[in-house]
């Protein structure tokens, strides 16, 4: 009897061992562990100004600044952050970019996310048309023509 | 010796007839360049040989070099056209005329970064900027490489051709690399700022006008940006960007005046005081773009109004700045009468289709008809709230 319920012990014991175990994987193979306040990720390396949305709209953020799911971060120019998620995902942006924090997306994913805010030069210029020959300004050509007929009437040229 | 200069003369007139026609089909009516359009007609050896009679006379005499270059190029001998040229440049390297011939030499040849050196000088030591600039929009919107080395020289006239190029229509965005470079080095003037961010609004890129005002912004001021910018009016107003800014025109022409003063009942220091003075009101006294994300948010402040007498009273209203005719999101309760300060609050959903908007104080119905207000009206601590 006792045996009898030993062995039931030890198997009840055993299950939920297990589905404690089975808990506890579960748990740490979310993608993100979620902090009791709802954040997911911190600011780190914060090098010049990185804003963040809050509830009342944009305010700067510091290292170590825990972030929700839909914080954007921005980052002006001259500025750099890293948003490490909890997870161990760091996501890196370049001066004015704009990432949003999501929840459930694969580290890759996250990773491609910044968007850059302003066109880069060359991006810009690609977008711009094409000139195939540069105009001159009709003055331009005979802007000599005008110098030698004055400056035949003067005895010498030399630079000013 | 007189005969000699007055051969001498002749010839130059000569010269100066074909250059000038060699100049007309260069550029046709409407100012336009039909390179590679240089002839080839055959050598005038007679004239040739007058020039290097003058040059050996006088080896200083740009004038004859310059004749001589233009000559040898309208005869297709380029490399030593650029020679000759570059032998006026060194006698006369800061003479206007030498820079101009000589870059539209380059220009023609294609030889781009002596044109740009040499655009660069006419614009920094002459002030040519009516000239030189449409051409060095050009080659900026070309993406000529050699752009980088003015940029990261940062010469003095960069800002004028910002301003210049933004309002001639230059693709705003390309405008965008150079300001930034103006602003890092706290040289922008509110003028190119307010040129880049009004051109990329009018193209849509509201995100992109917010990013660069945002750029301008001092440290101090990033804090507490907020969905509405210096919605305590503690701040002096730049005008510019995504700050407050108020109808142009004096008092008279308004019919009212703008300020942000000091207050006592308010938060902090100071407060918004619009003093109607009872004509006919045709513009919101006070405005700033906004540039928020899609969602629903609660708009709230304190108002204290002091005898302000209308038939319809004044309201805070929010549109679409980015749709056309600026469709109406939201609006306050309308103002009247006289209160102490108290709260005021509404709600606005900013749909998918609106990236950027307005947040303006205007006579209620000013659109239905003539308004009419006197009074004052304080506002103070609007801020714009997200709801979840």
């Amino acid at each position: 009897m006792n045996a009898k319920i030993l062995g039931n012990r030890a198997r009840a014991s055993l299950r939920t061992g297990a589905g404690g175990l089975l808990i506890a994987l579960l748990a740490a193979t979310q993608p993100y562990a979620q902090k009791a306040d709802g954040s997911i990720a911190r600011l780190r390396s914060v090098t010049g100004n990185v804003l963040i949305s809050r509830e009342s709209g944009l305010a700067s953020g510091d290292d170590e600044l825990r972030l929700s799911p839909g914080t954007r971060v921005i980052t002006t120019a001259n500025s750099t952050v890293v948003v490490e998620y909890d997870d161990g995902c760091r996501v890196t942006l370049k001066e004015n970019q704009r990432f949003e924090v999501e929840k459930g997306k694969a580290c890759a994913l996250l990773v491609a996310q910044p968007q850059s805010i302003l066109l880069t030069p060359e991006g810009a210029a690609a977008t711009a048309f094409s000139v195939a020959a540069v105009v001159i300004p009709a003055t331009f050509g005979i802007g000599a023509v005008t110098f030698l007929i004055e400056s035949r009437s003067k005895t010498t040229v030399s630079p000013s | 010796m007189a005969a000699w200069r007055a051969g001498s003369i002749a010839l130059a007139a000569f010269l100066t007839w074909r250059i000038i026609a060699v100049n007309a089909l260069l550029v046709d009516e409407n100012g336009r360049s039909k390179l590679p359009a240089v002839t080839h007609a055959a050598s005038e050896g007679t004239d040739r040989q007058a020039l290097v009679q003058i040059l050996r006379d006088d080896p200083g005499e740009v004038a004859a070099l310059l004749v001589l270059a233009q000559d040898l190029e309208r005869t297709g001998e380029a490399a030593r056209a650029a020679r000759t040229y570059e032998s006026a440049l060194a006698v006369a390297p800061m003479d206007r005329d030498t820079l101009r011939a000589a870059a539209a030499f380059a220009l023609r040849q294609g030889r781009m970064k002596e044109a740009l050196e040499r655009l660069d000088m006419l614009a920094t030591y002459f002030g040519d900027h009516d000239t030189v600039f449409p051409v060095l929009a050009q080659l900026l919107q070309a993406g000529d490489p050699n752009w980088t080395a003015i940029t990261a020289r940062g010469p003095s006239w960069l800002g004028a051709f910002i301003t210049s190029s933004c309002r001639q229509g230059v693709n705003p965005a390309l405008l965008v690399a150079l300001l930034q470079k103006r602003v890092a080095a706290r040289r922008a003037e509110p003028a190119e700022v307010e040129c880049v961010t009004e051109k990329l609004r009018a193209v849509g890129r509201w995100d992109a006008a917010y990013q660069v005002w945002l750029n301008t912004l001092p440290r101090e001021r990033l804090a507490d940006v907020g969905f509405v910018f210096n919605g305590g009016f503690e701040f002096t107003s730049s005008g510019v960007g995504f700050d407050w800014r108020t109808a142009p025109g004096t008092e008279r022409e308004t019919g009212h005046s703008v300020e942000f003063a000091l207050s006592r009942g308010g938060v902090g220091k100071r407060a918004l005081r619009v003093t109607y003075n009872g004509k006919r009101q045709v513009a919101a006294a006070v405005a700033q773009y906004l540039a928020l994300v899609p969602g629903s948010y609660e708009l709230h402040g304190l108002a204290r109004i002091d005898s302000l007498n209308s038939v319809r009273g004044l309201q805070w209203v929010l549109r679409c700045a980015a749709q056309e005719r600026a469709p109406l999101l939201a609006s306050s309760e309308r103002f009247l009468g006289s209160s102490e300060w108290r709260p005021f609050s509404f709600e606005v959903a900013i749909p998918a289709n609106c990236t950027g908007q307005t947040l303006q104080l205007e006579p209620a119905g000013m659109a239905d008809g003539t308004t009419y207000l006197a009074g004052t009206a304080w506002f103070d601590e609007l801020r714009l709230r997200r709801l979840h």
